[in-house]
């Protein structure tokens, strides 16, 4: 079954042409919502509403650009609904910061996909979400800042820090998997 | 900074990443949130006609069951005691030799019919000694045989005219036979009447106070207080000072001077309104 011809049979409700997509699809959009989501449930919850407003909203979809990107930006606006931005921005004004000194750059080779994303998943929401907007999905600084409501500046000193906060993690993850080896 | 080393591989390992999912799950999940939806606009679409339609047939069931209950009633009353085993087998309209149109027409069929299977069943139902006898034209004649003396039991009848509208048809009473007294029209006003006065009763029973027979209609606040030993009624409220000014005092506060007309103080701008309360 091909990618046309399921998204006419969506368009057309029929079930069994929907859930060919779910099936197809879900593996990888669960990892852009777990990217977002704090936790797996939350993820699932994402996944699930994403699928949703997938199907009933498939009339959208233009067919010109990619039917996954879309798929994605409709499960990163899910994402980003499900958070409350108040309490992000006023956890961005309270977070502590992270000294600025440079980290030392981690071989990222030596970890497993998995590890890397649990280091995501530990982030704080506002980090971890315009880190994923600007390193992962390619948003500039100007997109980023216009999705989540705040200014150009403030999305540019958030990714800074949740990079360190990151590669801190991803460092002190790859000393205790070199000491459990 | 996009194209940092570190972001790079970052988002070579992450963009294309499929985590474990379990997609039959999430199916079930998603159809659960979709199916829903049409099922509450099907409800919305239906729902209403169907609440409509079963209030119209309610409304006319209602409408035309009362009519024909009304208009039934004289052919009820001339169909009962159809086919009574025990009397003759000749039909009383025949020998009366009067009968509604209905009836001559030979619309009682269907329930003779009945009758007669009723009688298959159960057998022939033997007549009590004392009891009368039911006919066909509602007329009844005493057990006891072809008497002619007039049951007491039952009064002179209504005449059919009334009940059938068709003068012609309206058969004679016969010596021996006293018609049933089944004013079944009368009733019907009556209790429509009973339904009109029960419906301008007061909805909300009123205390016993306002309805003492003796006494009459009271409102509350007028009623008569006890006096206490000193004559005054106090009631647990404060009474003007003697003095005459505003300032009041409680009750059991030392006796108060009795006046002459009754009131408690003479100077005060309420003595005449409590003289008024006190003489009535």
């Amino acid at each position: 079954m091909t990618l046309t011809t399921i998204i006419e049979g969506c368009r057309r409700g029929r079930p069994e042409h929907q859930r060919e997509l779910v099936l197809r699809y879900s593996g990888q959009l669960l990892s852009v919502a777990r990217r977002y989501a704090p936790d797996n449930a939350t993820a699932q919850d994402v996944l699930q509403d994403s699928f949703v407003r997938i199907l009933q909203k498939i009339d959208q979809y233009a067919g010109t650009g990619s039917f996954e990107g879309w798929m994605r930006r409709v499960v990163i606006s899910v994402a980003l609904k499900r958070l409350d931005r108040k309490w992000v921005r006023r956890e961005v004004s309270t977070e502590e910061h992270p000294d600025d000194r440079s980290v030392a750059p981690v071989a990222l080779h030596r970890l497993a996909t998995e590890d890397i994303m649990a280091c995501v998943a530990s982030l704080p929401d506002g980090y971890r979400q315009v880190f994923n907007l600007y390193a992962i999905e390619g948003y500039n600084h100007r997109e980023i800042s216009q999705m989540m409501g705040f200014s150009e500046s403030t999305s540019r000193s958030q990714y800074t820090r949740a990079r360190q906060s990151l590669q801190l993690l991803l460092t002190d993850r790859k000393i205790t998997l070199s000491h459990a080896e | 900074m996009q194209n940092d080393p570190f972001e790079k591989e970052l988002r070579g390992r992450l963009h294309d990443y499929e985590s474990p999912a379990d997609p039959d799950m999430t199916w079930l999940n998603v159809q659960e949130k979709l199916s829903p939806r049409t099922k509450r606009r099907g409800a919305i679409w239906w729902w209403l006609p169907g609440l409509l339609l079963i209030g119209a047939s309610a409304w006319f069931a209602a409408t035309n069951l009362s009519g024909a209950e009304e208009a039934r009633t004289p052919d009820a009353v001339q169909v009962t005691g159809q086919a009574v085993p025990g009397l003759a087998q000749e039909s009383e309209v025949e020998r009366i030799g009067q009968a509604t149109p209905t009836t001559a027409n030979g619309d009682l069929s269907s329930s003779a019919t009945d009758k007669d299977r009723e009688t298959a069943v159960n057998g022939p139902r033997q007549p009590q000694a004392g009891e009368p006898r039911r006919t066909r034209s509602g007329l009844t004649r005493s057990s006891s045989g072809n008497s002619t003396t007039r049951s007491e039991a039952f009064l002179t009848p209504a005449p059919v005219s009334e009940l059938v509208n068709t003068p012609g048809n309206v058969p004679a009473p016969q010596p021996g036979f006293a018609r049933q007294t089944v004013d079944d029209a009368t009733e019907v006003r009556a209790a429509r009447l009973a339904v009109r006065q029960l419906a301008t009763l007061p909805l909300v029973p009123l205390p016993k106070t306002f309805f003492d027979p003796a006494k009459g209609p009271r409102l509350p606040g007028f009623h008569k207080k006890e006096k206490s030993f000193l004559g005054h009624r106090t009631n647990g409220r404060r009474r003007p000072s003697p003095a005459g000014n505003n300032r009041t005092e409680p009750r059991g506060n030392g006796p108060a001077r009795a006046q002459p007309g009754g009131g408690t103080a003479a100077g005060s701008p309420l003595c005449p309104v409590i003289s008024w309360f006190r003489n009535r």
